[in-house]
């Protein structure tokens, strides 16, 4: 093999060691999905719990896993313990919220004001019957938008 | 575990888990917020339910992982622990400090249950206490 093609392959070796390397780095590395910017789908904490309680499965299909603008009333406001914002918004249920934690405080909401919160819904949790818990819609990642 | 009392029960649908793994190219982490968590100070029952997308890594290939090849988060959305805290008398919810447990009991993950049995704390300050079971 001639000395220049051995060359010409070396090159070629490296150009697709440091392609391949950047492209693994870059999506190892790649940001969590930009909640801030997205479009959410429209929907109100009532609508939203009752379709949970109604037939989880359809509403895990229809919102699992998606960005949601969620418009309701707040029944409370605290802090979690790594010192999140979590904002429960009612329901037809009195003891049961939408269950929001915030990726970017609210300023000066609290309970009885209308919001729309826009965030990723994760799920629902049925709480616990034995004790008369009832679950909870969870959203995370949210921030402010009305 | 600050959250609500009814009489002998408390509960808090915001409880933290979270896990933390050394690996030799990047340590791995994650928190989960949003853990329902039950405890009645009278029996010792203590019981959680955890949605699994829900724990939030600082990366989200690995949080992409966690869900999609490890614990199928899509068939097997919650994982459930369900036990007994022994001598929950010994806690004094009056009195400030940190209190050894043991607590044992059924944890389901990825559709399999096992039992188990491990030491926590709980620790009590002002008129909220925190269990911080760990599990190995």
């Amino acid at each position: 093999m001639k000395r220049r093609t051995v060359k010409n392959i070396v090159i070629i070796l490296i150009i697709l060691v440091v392609i391949v390397s950047t492209c693994g780095y870059l999506l190892w590395n790649k940001p969590h999905a930009n909640i801030r910017d997205a479009k959410g789908v429209e929907t109100n904490a009532t609508e939203l719990y009752a379709k949970f309680i109604s037939d989880s499965a359809m509403a895990n299909a229809a919102y699992l896993n998606t960005i949601l603008n969620v418009s309701g009333i707040i029944k409370n406001v605290s802090l979690n313990q790594q010192q999140q914002q979590v904002i429960l918004l009612k329901t037809m249920e009195a003891a049961a919220s939408v269950n929001c934690t915030m990726e970017e405080n609210a300023d000066g909401v609290k309970a009885g004001d209308e919001v729309s919160l826009k965030g990723l819904c994760i799920g629902y949790i049925g709480g616990d019957a034995e004790m008369g818990i009832p679950g909870d819609v969870f959203m995370l990642r949210c921030y402010r938008t009305k | 575990m600050s959250g609500n009392c009814f009489g002998q029960e408390y509960f808090t649908k915001n409880g933290r888990i979270s896990f933390f793994s050394k690996a030799s190219l990047e340590n791995i982490s994650a928190d989960n917020n949003q853990v329902v968590s039950l405890l009645n100070m009278q029996t010792g029952a203590l019981r959680f339910y955890v949605l699994i997308n829900a724990f939030h890594f600082p990366k989200a290939m690995m949080e992409q992982h966690f869900n999609s090849d490890y614990l199928e988060s899509d068939k097997y959305a919650t994982s459930t622990f369900k036990g007994i805290i022994a001598g929950i008398n010994n806690v004094d919810l009056e009195k400030d400090g940190s209190y050894a447990i043991d607590v044992s009991g059924s944890l389901e993950i990825h559709g399999v249950t096992k039992n188990i049995k491990t030491g926590g704390t709980i620790n009590v300050k002002m008129e909220s206490y925190q269990p911080h079971p760990s599990l190995k």
